[in-house]
């Protein structure tokens, strides 16, 4: 339990720097913007309680916000979409259930289990996020499309990062 | 009473996750009050420092690009000194003395924002260089934006990149005035509010501050103008300015304090307090 406390410490401060010191300025056509940095919001174990998964949305939230000045918004995405988490774990649960201690990675049931969890979440922080920063100030199809196109690159690049986690664990 | 307090734990991460997100947009609204003191943006101690190691690695790639612009910069610094130096010396002779009034920090940008619906900037100066809220600040191409607060070391700044800023300009060739108000479209226009239809102007006209913002001294060049539309039931033209100031390749911006300024607003608060 303690160990794999320290393993998700270590990804949440990981992906934290990679979102602020890398991942910030990957932007794409001006519009797809990438946010990997809930991939560890993802990833947590499915058997954390759902106070405890608010609460680790909340804290990388407010750590995307001071960095991106954008005051609360990244927040409240972060905490619509582990409120949100649970209730689609739920839904999408494999026959015959999780297996204990397991987490909602590719380990699961492969690559096309993953897309579905992943994606729809991906979806609802991002329309969230930019739905709530443009609020009346921007056009509809500027933000319907920085939504779609930021889902599809940050949901590749959470992709990649998983797979080099993968590896680095066989290893 | 049991029972509530029952019913409040068996639905309590319901409850929590409206607490978080009523604190969530209690910080979005506490952060886009103008005059907010908030500490939590990109400008504190811890932010500050983490960007400042990213900048420290960062700022080599692009050092052949920052000497190409000082370069220029020089050039053009130099033969304004040229000018300066003929007009002191008339000047002398007429015995007037000139005193500046303004006084200019150099700051290093250590976080910029440009795709955002409000764009900050974090620069490398803060309170113990002598830098308050309210400053504004320039590069050397144009203006960049009105400092919004300050940590010892470390202030953030308002670039003209946000949708709440209204700057106030004027036409060089005639002396019209407009506002400057960014649309949120790319961060190398700008839209041109308020300039009255009987105003001759065409494409390239030069737009710079008129000095009556109580921000930013006159004269200082704000951008040219790129596109003209006029509709018949408009009292104002419709105008895109190409902003002066690059924003994807500004490294080093000057912080100005007006010490004329100062004494404006005074002489306005009095003369509103006498009223």
């Amino acid at each position: 339990m303690n160990n794999r406390l320290v393993k998700y410490s270590i990804i949440f401060i990981l992906l934290a720097i990679f979102q602020i010191a890398i991942a910030k300025n990957l932007i794409l056509f001006d519009t797809a913007f990438a946010f990997p940095y809930i991939l560890i919001l993802l990833i947590l174990p499915i058997s954390i309680s759902d106070t405890s998964a608010l609460m680790i949305g909340f804290a990388m939230g407010l750590i995307m916000d001071m960095f991106y000045n954008t005051g609360g918004i990244h927040t409240s995405a972060c905490v619509l979409m582990m409120y949100s988490r649970g209730k689609w774990l739920n839904l999408n649960t494999p026959q015959g259930g999780f297996d204990a201690g397991s987490a909602p990675d590719l380990s699961i049931a492969g690559v096309p289990w993953f897309i579905t969890y992943s994606i729809v979440l991906i979806f609802l922080h991002h329309a969230a996020l930019f739905v709530i920063e443009s609020f009346g100030a921007f056009s509809f199809w500027m933000t319907t499309k920085k939504i779609f196109l930021s889902t599809l690159l940050t949901f590749f690049l959470c992709l990649i990062l998983l797979i080099l986690f993968e590896r680095g664990k066989r290893k | 009473m049991f029972q509530i307090f029952q019913f409040i734990y068996r639905n309590r991460a319901f409850f929590l996750f409206i607490t978080l997100e009523i604190i969530a947009f209690w910080l979005i609204f506490q952060f886009n009050n103008f005059h907010s003191t908030s500490y939590f943006h990109s400008a504190n101690r811890i932010s500050g420092s983490v960007y400042e190691k990213i900048e420290g690695i960062n700022g080599y790639f692009s050092l052949d690009e920052v000497n190409q612009q000082l370069v220029t910069e020089n050039a053009i610094l130099r033969k304004k000194l040229n000018e300066k130096e003929i007009e002191l010396y008339i000047s002398s002779k007429e015995k007037n003395v000139i005193e500046s009034d303004f006084e200019v920090r150099v700051a290093k940008v250590i976080n910029i924002s440009m795709y955002n619906a409000d764009n900050f900037i974090t620069i490398n100066k803060g309170s113990a260089d002598g830098i308050t809220p309210g400053m504004s600040v320039i590069g050397s191409e144009g203006i960049v934006g009105v400092v919004k607060s300050v940590s010892e070391h470390f202030s953030l700044i308002y670039s003209i990149l946000h949708s709440k800023l209204m700057i106030s300009c004027r036409l060089k060739s005639t002396g019209d005035l407009a506002s400057l108000k960014w649309d949120g479209s790319s961060y190398q226009f700008s839209k041109l509010e308020f300039l009255p239809k009987h105003v001759n102007v065409s494409i390239g006209d030069t737009v710079v501050t008129s000095g009556f913002n109580a921000i930013f001294p006159e004269n200082m060049p704000v951008g040219v103008i790129e596109d003209i539309q006029s509709t018949p039931e408009n009292l104002f033209y419709d105008l895109k300015l190409k902003l002066a100031t690059d924003f994807s390749r500004l490294s080093t911006v000057y912080v100005i304090e007006d010490f004329g300024q100062i004494e404006v607003d005074s002489l306005q608060n009095n003369l509103f307090i006498n009223e």
